[in-house]
């Protein structure tokens, strides 16, 4: 019986990893194929099918870093991201302990409220977003560009936080308040370093999501200069041919800065997705 | 609840807070209002289209801040990939905020002109032709309607014939002339699936109709009628056209992933010396110039089989813009003949609209541009006979051709049966515009 439990045990072990292995596989090998891509020339794109690069080519890496314009464009996507992450944060921290912890009429609805305009989608409303900037002079500004990613940044982050603060006990606040503590002390020095781990999490999917943005960027940003990375790689595509080198080098360039994000604060990550900052 | 004991009640904050916020807000507004402005500098919007060439791109956006400078006129340059400029038009339409002027493929002109958008730029386009020597018919009928033209002309498009001359010499072929020449010479040369004779576009993409155009208008067909309001692919011609389709698909001189393809995926398949023939503009030519010379060199450009298919590019100014005059004036000294010939000779690859640009040593001198002339005398533009018109643009983009051959090749149905629901859906199309 041993045996077989230990048989059993060793089985399950497999399959894990090879499951495991699997989806690190399907995850990480559309990187390897866009890093590889960025370091062969167009016409070995075009001829050649192979694992590794017949030739390596470094052109694309220098068209990108200089004449292309990727890093204006990479600045700029992340002085947005930034920008979009600190007001969502402002905004969606004391909104999410309003709407979990405080009792005033058209609490539930503004709750509600929350998750509809997240759902609205973008096609709907970029028309009446552009027409709001071009009155206050907002196109081509970064600040009005981060200003519109607010409209599914703050509805998320506030639903997550929502969620969050309901699982911290309310007790603990309330025996600050009554060792004379004000409410506001009570949440700056007890709540939110408790809801540090969702605040991160927020913080990141925010950043994220701005980052990721396309459809605002290319019709409120016309200006080379202004643009984001997202809206920067469609500008680089003419007509009907596809530069896929200077593309999949952009692409790379693009990546580095959420997965080091994600990289340097994935212990957080964690423990906000898995002690309940994901729960609605 | 234990009772809060603070220096500050939430009452007051919140008054506070809320007074600095208004304060914060409004007082900058304020400011501005109150303080003397600086006089303004008249300002033009000018949309561009990439080309596949960023010098070209460039060239254009300096030749325009140089009239700006000269002009004492501030002008802003933006360049955009085709569906990029889509949206940001309809954004700006809608906020009463378009650009003052706009490069627009031809459907996309008739489809603002159409709407009610765009301004009569005859005049302007008049003024041009005499300098240039006058337009090309074609090149002016893209850009008319009711005979006044709305789009002052850039450049045309050909769709010629690619052939691998590499190819075809030592097999003792010549460019063909005849669809049963393209047939015999693509089965005696090819070698499925390393080389596949014809790159035909049949997805679900823009190059389709314009692959398919040539072929029907030789057997005498025509999508729509001549005054633009009926469709014509109930006819003997579009059953015709696609059984010859199917005729090349069981000999396998298609791909058979040409109906997964984009609108770059016959561009692909010659890139990738895969196909012997392609139809397609220039854009493949000029990026095997620039990336792949050798296929260059092997490569042939020739009239299409039948008739070439062209398309336009012009400047449109939008009647919305508070600075017509300005606009029109812009175009009269920024688009001038002489400076469309010196941006398609950086390598541009396109017709030029104006007679008299062909006398040019660069037309002249004969090799690849050599037929360009002869591609826009004989051209003919998507909705011939009819007029350019919005409805042609949607039979473009409602896919009324990729879906007739999908009907026939992949879901099976007869050609006659095919052509009827291809007739179908684009009369319900021309209905909507009646």
């Amino acid at each position: 019986m041993f045996q077989s439990q230990r048989s059993r045990r060793i089985l399950t072990q497999i399959l894990s990893y090879v499951a495991l292995c699997t989806f690190v596989f399907f995850a990480l090998a559309p990187f390897y194929w866009m890093i590889i891509t960025s370091f062969r020339s167009q016409r070995e794109l075009y001829r050649v099918v192979s694992l590794w690069p017949k030739e390596f080519y470094f052109g694309h890496w220098v068209e990108a870093l200089t004449s292309a314009g990727v890093p204006i464009w990479l600045k700029n996507s992340f002085i947005v991201a930034i920008a979009t992450m600190l007001l969502s944060i402002a905004v969606g921290v004391p909104g999410g302990y309003a709407i979990s912890r405080l009792q005033f009429r058209g609490r539930k609805l503004l709750g509600l409220s929350l998750i509809f305009v997240y759902l609205v989608p973008s096609y709907l409303l970029f028309i009446p977003y552009f027409a709001i900037l071009v009155k206050l002079d907002l196109t081509n500004n970064l600040l009005g560009l981060a200003i519109t990613h607010l409209s599914f940044t703050v509805p998320f982050c506030t639903w997550l936080l929502v969620g969050y603060f309901k699982t911290i006990p309310r007790e603990l606040e309330e025996a600050a308040l009554v060792d004379g503590c004000s409410r506001l002390m009570a949440v700056l020095r007890i709540t939110l370093p408790l809801a540090a781990p969702a605040i991160v999490v927020t913080a990141l999917f925010s950043f994220t999501l701005s980052w990721n943005e396309f459809l605002y960027s290319i019709v409120f940003l016309t200006n080379r200069d202004r643009l984001t990375i997202t809206a920067g790689l469609v500008r680089l595509m003419t007509e009907d041919e596809f530069p896929w080198g200077l593309l999949m080098t952009a692409s790379v360039l693009s990546a580095i800065v959420p997965v080091w994000l994600y990289f340097i604060s994935q212990r957080w990550v964690i423990r906000g997705l898995v002690v309940g900052a994901v729960k609605g | 609840m234990s009772k809060e004991t603070s220096r500050i009640s939430r009452r007051e904050f919140l008054k506070i807070a809320g007074t600095a916020a208004t304060v914060s807000v409004v007082s900058p507004g304020l400011l501005s209002a109150c303080a003397p402005k600086a006089e303004e500098k008249k300002k033009l919007t000018v949309f561009g289209l990439t080309t596949w060439s960023g010098v070209v791109d460039d060239m254009l956006g300096a030749m325009l801040t140089a009239w700006g400078q000269g002009a004492g006129v501030e002008v802003e340059w933006s360049v955009f990939q085709w569906v990029q400029l889509e949206q940001e038009l309809a954004a700006g339409l809608q906020a009463k905020a378009p650009p003052d002027i706009a490069l627009l493929m031809e459907n996309n002109l008739h489809y603002y002109r159409a709407a009610g958008n765009l301004l009569e730029v005859t005049d302007v386009v008049d003024d041009l032709s005499a300098e240039g020597g006058g337009l090309m018919e074609a090149a002016r009928a893209i850009l008319e309607h009711d005979n006044k033209v709305w789009g002052v002309p850039f450049w045309n498009n050909p769709w010629p014939l690619y052939a691998r001359k590499d190819i075809l010499e030592p097999a003792g072929l010549s460019v063909p002339t005849t669809w049963d020449e393209l047939l015999s010479a693509s089965l005696a040369v090819q070698n499925p699936p390393d080389l596949y004779g014809y790159g035909m576009s049949l997805g679900a993409n823009d190059d389709t109709p314009y692959n398919f155009a040539p072929l029907f208008w030789s057997l005498g067909g025509a999508f729509l009628s001549e005054d633009g309001k009926t469709s014509m692919l109930d006819s003997q011609a579009t059953v015709d056209a696609l059984s010859l389709v199917k005729k090349w698909w069981d000999a396998e001189i298609v791909p058979p992933g040409t109906f997964g393809w984009d609108a770059g995926g016959n561009n692909k398949i010659y890139l990738s010396g895969q196909a012997v023939f392609i139809s397609n503009p220039p854009s493949v030519y000029a990026s095997a110039r620039a990336n792949d010379p050798e296929l260059a060199d092997n490569t042939l450009l020739a009239p299409m089989i039948g008739e070439t298919a062209v398309d336009g590019w012009s400047w449109a100014v939008f009647k919305d813009s508070p600075n017509v005059d300005l606009a029109k004036r812009c175009l009269r000294e920024w688009m001038r003949p002489a400076a469309i010939e010196t941006l398609i000779e950086q390598g541009a690859y396109r017709c030029p609209p104006y007679k008299g640009l062909y006398e040019e040593e660069y037309w002249k001198a004969g090799g690849v541009v050599g037929q360009f002339r002869e591609y826009l005398e004989n051209g003919r533009y998507l909705a011939y006979p009819a007029p350019p018109s919005p409805a042609a643009g949607e039979m473009i983009k409602a896919m009324v051709v990729p879906n007739m051959v999908s009907a026939l090749l992949v879901e099976g149905k007869t050609a006659k049966e095919a052509a009827a629901a291809g007739h179908a859906q684009l009369q319900a199309i021309l209905d909507k515009y009646k």
